[in-house]
Formats: structure tokens, C-alpha cells, sequence
């Protein structure tokens, strides 16, 4: 087997893998996106739902803010298996300072965790959007698999290095 | 306690030297309250100290109030000024990071309500 013909054998491996691996891993990804959308709904949808059966506040918060931290780990699971920010961990805050304790009518109660939580939402989806819908193809791919490509060129360089060496070697 | 330079640097694992499961505001909340951890732990180390660091690894659960009465009531109820607590306290957790937030913006609403 001649040099070309060895480095289009591997050109065309990569290329069925890369191919492979990025529709698995977007259908993944939506989903683990559309599991996270509908996590921070449920769990919402529970404190909206407590609140209104007027459980002990304090209970409420202590519980709500435990199901807040799976949502975090879980976003920062999800950020890095996507390779960007999907949502920013940091943006969970605005539903964590959210006062359930305080003396502000159950209305307003609701209608703040329910405007924090459709922002998140709405952030999750555009997010979404702009890195597998808008963004440039290459730098979506790039972005998305851009360590495996790294492997895959430090793989060649050394398989070349050693079959160069093999020749010399063995003339 | 550290020393960085010549500045005493005190650290605190409230997890560690405070209470396994902070919880509540007050004290009829029991003894893992904000109000404890701030007038107890929090609030002297600060007034001994140069630069105090909270460190709230270990617990991720804490609730707005217990954030809001630990960090908040140190401009609130204990007499700092936002000057000195942005100068002298730092906090982080390790894995949790919107509860750093929560508390930069309870202790801005503390500031704000004192001027």
C-alpha cells in the first residue's frame, strides 16, 4: 500500500467517524437539552404548586433551592459534553434569590419564578439554536469536535513518525 | 489562619466549623440559622481579621434566607460598612457557583437599603 493510498484510508476512517459521532451526539444533545427544559418546568411548576397550597416557606425554599443544584450540576454536565455554554451555571441565581419567605402576595410570587424561569427557558433554546442552527458549519464542528480532531492529527503525526522511522530503519 | 504578607487571612468551612446543614434565619429556625453563623463565626472573624474567606463547600443546599441574614446582616445587623465587606470577605463554593451569586446580590441589596 502505497503512502496516498494509506492517507486516504485514514482521511476516509475520520471522516465516517466524525460523521457518526456528530449525529449521535446531536440527537444527544437535543435531548439532554429538552430533559434540562423540562426539569427547570417541573421543578417550577412544584414550588409554584406549593406555594399556592401555602406549605411552610421556609421548606419550600430549602427544597427548591436542593432541586435548583440538580439543575446546575446538571447544566454543567450538559455545557460540557456540548462544548459551550448552553446556559450560563451562573444565571440559576435569579431563581435561587427569588424571596419565598418575604411578605409579597402569592401572585407575585408565582409570576416571578414563573418570568425567571420562561427567561432560562427561552435562553436554553436560543442558545440551542444559535450554536447548531446558526452558527457556521466549520466553526460548529470545530467547536463540537474539536478534541477528537486534535486526537485524530497527534494520532497521524505519531503513526507517520513511526513508519518513517521504520523505514529508515529497515531501509 | 494564613498570613499573606503581613495580612491575616482567616478562613471558614461552614460546613466544617459552623453546622453540616445551614438552614433558616433566625434562631427558632434551629441552631444551623444565618443569624447564628453571622454573629457567632462570621462577624468576629472579621472584626479580628484582616481578609476573612467563607468557604461554603460541602453543603449545597443553602437557602436565601440563611445567605441573605449570614452575609447580608453583616451590613444589616452587625454594623459593616459595604466598604469594609467588599474589602475584607471573599466566598466561594466549589461546585455551586449561583450561590456566590445570591450572595454579591444579597449583600448589593444590603448596601443599597443602608443608603
Amino acid at each position: 500500500m502505497s503512502w496516498s493510498q494509506f492517507f486516504a484510508l485514514v482521511v476516509g476512517w475520520l471522516y465516517l467517524y466524525l460523521l457518526n459521532n456528530r449525529t449521535l451526539k446531536r440527537s444527544e444533545i437535543s435531548r439532554l437539552k429538552d430533559r434540562l427544559v423540562d426539569k427547570i418546568n417541573t421543578e417550577c411548576a412544584w414550588c409554584i404548586n406549593e406555594i399556592q397550597k401555602e406549605s411552610p416557606s421556609n421548606q419550600i425554599e430549602q427544597i427548591f433551592s436542593g432541586k435548583l443544584t440538580q439543575i446546575e450540576l446538571r447544566l454543567n454536565q450538559i455545557n460540557h459534553y456540548v462544548g459551550c455554554e448552553l446556559l450560563k451555571e451562573r444565571m440559576l441565581f435569579k431563581l435561587r434569590d427569588i424571596d419565598l419567605l418575604g411578605s409579597d402576595s402569592v401572585e407575585n410570587k408565582v409570576h416571578m419564578i414563573y418570568s425567571e424561569s420562561a427567561d432560562l427557558i427561552e435562553h436554553i433554546e436560543h442558545s440551542y439554536d444559535v450554536h447548531f442552527v446558526s452558527t457556521n458549519i466549520l466553526l460548529r464542528f470545530w467547536i463540537s469536535c474539536r478534541l477528537e480532531i486534535l486526537g485524530a492529527l497527534t494520532a497521524l503525526l505519531i503513526v507517520t513518525a513511526l513508519l518513517n522511522l521504520i523505514n529508515f530503519i529497515f531501509g | 489562619m494564613e498570613y499573606q504578607g503581613l495580612i491575616e487571612m482567616k478562613t471558614i468551612s461552614v460546613v466544617k466549623d459552623f453546622n453540616t446543614k445551614p438552614y433558616g434565619r433566625y434562631p427558632r429556625d434551629g441552631d444551623g440559622c444565618g443569624q447564628f453563623f453571622r454573629d457567632n463565626i462570621l462577624a468576629p472573624a472579621l472584626r479580628t481579621n484582616d481578609r476573612v474567606h467563607v468557604d461554603l463547600t460541602g453543603y449545597n443546599r443553602y437557602g436565601r434566607s440563611f445567605l441573605d441574614e449570614a452575609f447580608g446582616g453583616l451590613i444589616r445587623e452587625s454594623g459593616f460598612s459595604g466598604e469594609q465587606i467588599k474589602s475584607k470577605l471573599t466566598y466561594s463554593h466549589d461546585l455551586v457557583k449561583s450561590i456566590e451569586d445570591v450572595i454579591d446580590e444579597r449583600i448589593n441589596a444590603a448596601i443599597e437599603d443602608a443608603s
